[in-house]
């Protein structure tokens, strides 16, 4: 294996190419992930961006006054489509107080979903 | 290196009385590995030192799990047909089918790996093979195909979904010990709230520090484990004129086997208590599956109820290294060898191949480890305060939340529509993770007595929570059985 230095283990960002936009003057986290695609795979950053902070801070890039993060945009967890398609319409469906309130009975929010039986 | 011998070994041995004995089966690619109830995907392969997940997007590189708490992107796996599932938040099921993801069968011999030797110096993608334009859309075409995060999932969806929406004077966003020590609070003072947190409740008591007498040692009353926090929206009516203080939106997934639930919050008072996440340290080959958080492996290892069998080195330095490795050091099998501490200036680079095998230090030391663990101080988890333009600041760690100034309530961080937003525990400037979780606590239950003071003065906002569920919710269109060719659904038959 060659040997290489991680940043962002998602999308393979090495410290060389930090090192070249680094080198091509560009010195914000913004700049940065535009540049070398770091912060763009599954984690979105955060595994990664207080690692490029520190480096840019560590080798006098930056202040740490002037840090800003990337802009930060859902979803932060994993949800499924099917998810998002039970959802009612928020424009179109009425407010809540005008939804069918379902005593908590059976749609206990507190009540964990049955798991299957294991077999 | 023995490969048959257990990285992890169980605590203590299965009996009647102790389920999370139990033995469970999993298949992982060709393998048959034996879990135990108690354990998590995650746990299970490091126990059998199963430890590469995927390979690389680019360079087609071994990785495995690092974090072990769900952050970082890297143990994703194949679980019976759906893909991209997180193996540290997945407990073991008897008989679950798992398979590694981005990469070709047999795994020692896909050839995909070859990339990583032929492109030495790295891959420049804003010159390589750029020009002439024939190469350019070839060699495009050629990398898409190679790589991406899993393929289509089998079959038809055998998920059901729900939706459920709440209107409630209080939302708290992670159960550690901010948060847990503000429902405390709100419990007492007899105010209606929830507590959320992605993890579930076998990981939330396992992350409970058992050494110190604060946070409450009892999971809240109110507590929706499994359910992670996605996105933090402006009220949907918030743009038109007069409805400017409308409730914002929290919006948050359930996470069960078969059943995924929608939530929908609107809060007056929303409480992040995120805590931190664990950063990767940066070194030569510090992506080589069997390096994982130390942090995240104490946790699992507590959770999972086991221990390191195999060498395990801790690199870090600080307090908060030191810390990591006591307690890593307590979590080892009598006849495992002791759990060392080493600084990050002395690493060299780190050698193995589809496992770490040893650290090579400066000055030509080699020190041999089947487990390396990274204890870099904390970062705070940002992620949903800055979605909706919270003040951060970059404390030396991370960027951490700004609490607004002494006039205002302790805690208050800034409003959305009319919700108003407040931090506790890790994630603020100021409350540093190395102080241990008491001192999250205590800042949770201050912020808490804050923002009980606050509604009290308001008592429009302190009506119990509501809950509603659609009476007929909206469902995915059913989804019918396709065969997938290639990367692709066969089309209908004409």
């Amino acid at each position: 294996m060659s040997e290489r230095t991680f940043v962002c283990r998602c999308e393979d960002v090495t410290v060389s190419e930090l090192e070249h936009a680094f080198a091509a003057g560009l010195t914000t986290i913004e700049e940065v992930k535009r540049y070398t695609g770091f912060g763009t795979g599954p984690c979105q950053g955060k595994e990664c961006m207080a690692a490029l902070a520190r480096e840019l801070v560590r080798r006098g890039l930056a202040t740490p006054a002037a840090l800003r993060p990337f802009t930060a945009r859902p979803p932060a967890e994993p949800v499924s489509f099917g998810a998002l398609a039970a959802a009612p319409d928020p424009y179109v469906d009425p407010l809540p107080s005008r939804l069918h309130a379902d005593p908590l009975g059976d749609a206990d929010p507190l009540a964990d979903a049955q798991e299957p039986p294991s077999t | 290196m023995s490969r048959q011998r257990p990285l992890l070994v169980p605590a203590t041995p299965a009996t009647p009385e102790r389920p999370g004995g139990a033995a469970v089966h999993l298949r992982f690619d060709e393998a048959l590995i034996e879990a135990r109830a108690s354990d998590t995907l995650a746990t299970a392969m490091i126990a059998a030192g199963v430890l590469m997940t995927s390979r690389s997007p680019k360079y087609r590189r071994p990785r495995g799990p690092y974090c072990l708490s769900g952050d970082c992107g890297t143990c994703l796996v194949r679980v019976d047909g759906r893909p991209n599932v997180r193996a540290c938040m997945t407990p073991v099921r008897e008989g679950m089918r798992v398979s590694s993801q981005n990469s070709y069968r047999p795994k020692q011999l896909d050839p995909t790996q070859l990339v990583d030797s032929l492109f030495p110096g790295g891959i420049d993608h804003h010159h390589l093979m750029v020009r002439p334009r024939i190469v350019n859309q070839v060699m495009q075409e050629f990398a898409r195909n190679l790589t991406g995060f899993g393929e289509l999932p089998e079959g038809v969806d055998t998920c059901s979904y729900e939706y459920l929406a709440h209107e409630l004077p209080v939302l708290i966003i992670g159960a550690g010990p901010a948060g847990r020590a503000a429902a405390a609070e709100f419990e007492a003072a007899g105010i209606d709230h929830l507590i959320v947190d992605r993890l579930d409740r076998a990981q939330l008591a396992a992350n409970v520090d058992a050494t110190s007498p604060e946070p409450p040692p009892h999971p809240p009353a109110k507590l929706l484990a499994n359910t992670g926090v996605f996105g933090i929206y402006p009220g949907p009516h918030q743009v038109f004129p007069g409805r400017e203080r409308d409730l914002a939106l929290v919006a948050a997934s359930e996470h069960h086997a078969t059943v995924e639930r929608l939530h929908a919050f609107r809060p007056h008072h929303l409480m992040f208590c995120v805590g931190s996440r664990d950063p990767m340290l940066p070194f030569p080959n510090n992506d080589l599956p069997g390096i994982v958080s130390a942090r995240g492996l104490i946790r699992a290892l507590r959770r999972a109820d086991a221990r390191i069998a195999g060498p395990c080195l801790v690199v870090g330095e600080g307090p908060w290294a030191t810390a990591q490795r006591d307690a890593l050091d307590q979590l080892r099998a009598p006849h495992a060898a002791k759990v060392e501490l080493v600084s990050p200036t002395q690493i060299e680079r780190a050698i193995g191949g589809e496992r770490i095998e040893a650290l090579i230090c400066h000055g030509g030391g080699r020190r041999s480890c089947a487990l390396l663990a990274i204890a870099e101080p904390p970062a705070p988890a940002h992620e949903l305060a800055a979605q909706i333009g919270v003040a951060l600041r970059f404390d030396g760690g991370g960027f951490a939340i700004e609490r607004a100034p002494a006039p205002a309530p302790h805690g208050r961080c800034g409003e959305l529509g009319g919700t108003s937003l407040w931090a506790a525990g890790d994630v603020c400037v100021g409350v540093d993770p190395a102080s241990g979780q008491a001192a999250a606590a205590r800042d949770g239950a201050r912020v808490a007595r804050a923002l009980v003071d606050v509604l009290a003065a308001a008592p429009h906002e302190l009506r119990d929570a509501t809950h509603f569920a659609p009476a007929s919710p909206p469902q995915p269109p059913t989804l019918r059985e396709r065969p997938v060719v290639g990367d692709r659904f066969a089309e209908d038959p004409p």
